[in-house]
């Protein structure tokens, strides 16, 4: 009796919780299917729904070109995604496994830059870039994203200690060279953290404001959807964006929803259960 | 092996830097043989691109010997001295900028010097707008449009004669749910009115000097209790600007200080009863004074490290012409710099918002461009919000006033 009570008493806080978190989506995707303009409503409830919004955000292209820059983005996350994955699992593998000199003290070094603001050395990444050619592109953007991603190795290098050495021995008396354990036993074990370099390093680029305004500077063709949705909040536009700038960052959370259900269920699978015998 | 590959490294950076270096000269000697080729590109806000575009194509056609090629990128007045000087080589040929920035833009070697028809420019303008563009005497920038806040009303609820004073406006009563007048008071732009109408400087009478700011004198004193006593009355509301636009749309909002770039979204929610007006005067010390706002400027300014410098001057100077201006007025209700069109009423009156800003500006105090401005924002907010939720009271407004001056005046590093 006394402990459905107490339940009753979280439940009530975790759903108290829960409401409070879930408003401003709820709040952002019903702005989205508004139908009056303006940014700001002294009511909760659109007095009218809308699914034109979405329409103009993709149909009217001359002043926000939304899906140009919405393709953008696809494509430097996609690729940054693949790159930095392929980093960081490669570097903690070759931290977990291999024994060479130095490999205390790069760790600890990669510690320490990792406690440097990324943005601090922005201008010099700039004019880096600008030395080469190649700023003001999407490349220059996917390189941003992924060249620094080797650094954050350490939670999947704590992943890959876990797994036992004894797999490896096995599989290198087989013949197995370390690369074939890498890809043949390592990976598929690890899927969770694959999965989990995958999903933040394909994010970055949909979130990342700084970096994208620094590189893109004045050229609107290659803007990335925080650059772009952020102009549309500029005091001129406001009043008749909002609506749009609201579907906007709905449809921009589409691909990592997508992503998200797509890999969710190997969060959650057993790692290495079973595969040593006692 | 690790030399090898250390200098097969080596190699590869040094050959990067050769092949960028050879790709830049290569375009320099391009454009040096081929002088009748021009490239430019201009900046303006997202808002102007369609006009630029407008005016750049009747510019190209007067300039007919001359083969432009003229582009176009978005950065609005506000940022161009951020994107300016983050890589000057990478700006503009011509870029807009506001009137405060160009002390910034001057001392980082942004700005040509303009030497192109400069008495022209400087006899069209006027003087004030010329005296914001002069550093040394030297001129650096082209006036486009002056620009500051005024009074919007609706006509439906008071009349012209009850907008020229504040205390008819906040007299009269419109019944409950309606606010009389709104303002952001915690806003420096805005809230700085009251002590400049009480004949408060800030940073001297140049408004040049760092040190210097008396917004806590007995004047400051008085302009603070006059918002003290504003802020306390039910008919006044501290809104910004998404309020004020759904106050005027859902018809419980009389009037409200705002800037032009709100004047379409107003306009279109109250239609036939869209009223603009200069500011009204307020009563201090038995006497009506017009309230004075702050303004500022918007500039044409020509890249220091322009390659084609005397055509990027004509363009600044045709893109702040009379004609450009006039256009400016009747298409996106900016007002004009230019000393005929100030002078010329039938131009002036075609567009409401355009008389109502020009006549402001001419009771106002230019924003200052000295960096010590950024020291005013935070806390003119700070003071703001105190007076609207009531934290400052007549009894502690002096001490409020003298930390507000206080950190002002604390110096920037």
């Amino acid at each position: 009796m006394r402990k459905s009570r107490g339940n009753a008493i979280v439940y009530i806080i975790l759903s108290v919780l829960g409401i409070i978190w879930v408003l401003p989506i709820l709040w952002v995707i019903m702005t989205s299917f508004r139908q009056e303009a303006g940014s700001f409503t002294p009511y909760f409830f659109p007095k009218g729904f809308t699914f034109q919004n979405y329409i103009n955000l993709f149909a009217e292209n001359t002043t926000f070109n939304f899906s140009r820059w919405f393709s953008n983005t696809l494509i430097v996350s996609v690729f940054s995604c693949v790159l930095s994955t392929f980093y960081v699992l490669s570097v903690s593998y070759t931290m977990s496994r291999l024994r060479f000199r130095m490999r205390k003290k790069m760790m600890n070094i990669a510690l320490v830059l990792g406690m440097f603001p990324g943005f601090m050395s922005m201008i010099a990444v700039y004019y880096v870039l600008k030395l080469f050619g190649i700023s003001q592109s999407l490349l220059a953007l996917i390189l941003v994203y992924s060249s620094g991603a080797g650094l954050g190795f350490y939670v999947a290098k704590g992943f890959f200690d876990t797994i036992p050495k004894s797999l490896d021995e096995a599989a290198m008396l087989d013949g197995a060279s370390k690369g074939m354990i890498f890809r043949r036993i390592t990976l598929p074990m690890s899927k969770p953290i694959a999965i989990y370099t995958v999903v933040t390093s394909f994010m970055a680029p949909w979130v990342d404001y700084i970096f994208a305004s620094v590189i893109m500077g004045d050229s609107y063709e290659n803007y990335t959807v925080a650059l772009g949705l952020f102009s549309m909040l500029e005091k001129e536009f406001i009043h008749s964006y909002y609506t749009r700038f609201a579907a906007g960052a709905v449809i921009v959370s589409i691909p990592i929803a997508i992503l998200f259900v797509l890999t969710q269920r190997f969060y959650v699978q057993g790692i290495t259960g079973g595969s040593v015998k006692g | 092996m690790k030399k090898i590959l250390s200098a097969v490294i080596c190699l590869v950076f040094l050959l990067g830097i050769f092949t960028a270096c050879g790709k830049n000269t290569s375009n320099d000697n391009n454009g040096n043989t081929e002088t009748k080729k021009i490239s430019l590109k201009v900046w303006g806000s997202q808002d102007d691109q369609e006009f630029l575009k407008k005016a750049v194509e009747t510019f190209k056609s007067k300039h007919s010997s001359v083969d432009w090629n003229i582009t176009f990128a978005v950065v609005g007045e506000d940022k161009a001295q951020n994107e300016v000087l983050k890589d000057v080589s990478a700006a503009a040929d011509v870029f807009c900028f506001a009137s405060d920035q160009i002390t910034e833009l001057h001392k980082a070697g942004a700005l040509y010097r303009i030497t192109r028809d400069d008495m022209m420019v400087k006899s069209r303008n006027t003087d004030e707008s010329i005296k914001a563009a002069t550093i040394d005497n030297n001129l650096y920038a082209y006036p486009s449009s002056a620009d500051t806040c005024f009074l919007y009303y609706d006509k439906s609820k008071l009349t012209e004669d009850e907008v020229r004073s504040l205390e008819s406006i906040m007299f009269k009563d419109l019944g409950n749910n309606v606010t009389n007048f709104a303002m952001k008071i915690n806003d420096g732009w805005y809230n700085s009115a009251f002590f400049l109408t009480a004949g408060c400087t800030l940073f001297g009478e140049n408004g040049t000097d760092p040190t210097v700011c008396d917004f806590n004198n007995e004047n400051g004193v008085m302009a603070a209790n006059y918002m003290i006593d504003l802020a306390s009355n039910e008919k006044f509301k501290n809104f910004d600007d998404a309020k004020i636009k759904s106050g005027f749309a859902s018809g419980t909002l009389a009037s409200a200080v705002s800037g032009s770039w709100n004047a379409n979204d107003i306009k279109k929610s109250l239609g036939e009863n869209f009223g603009v007006a200069k500011l009204p005067t307020i009563r201090l010390n038995e006497q009506d004074k017009q309230l004075i706002t702050m303004s500022n400027f918007k500039f044409y300014g020509v890249n220091a490290q322009t390659k084609h410098p005397e055509e990027a001057m004509d363009l600044a100077n045709y893109l702040t012409g009379e004609d450009v201006q006039k256009l400016r007025i009747t298409q996106k209700s900016y007002a004009p710099t230019n000393k005929m069109l100030i002078a010329d009423e039938e131009t002036l009156n075609s567009n409401a918002v355009v008389r109502a800003l020009t006549q402001q500006t001419q009771n106002s105090v230019l924003q200052t461009s000295i960096p010590q401005i950024t020291n005013f924002w935070t806390p003119a907010e700070a003071f703001g919000t105190g007076v609207d939720d009531g934290t400052i009271t007549k009894s502690n407004v002096k001490a409020k006033l003298d930390e507000f001056v206080k950190s002002i005046l604390s110096k920037i590093s």
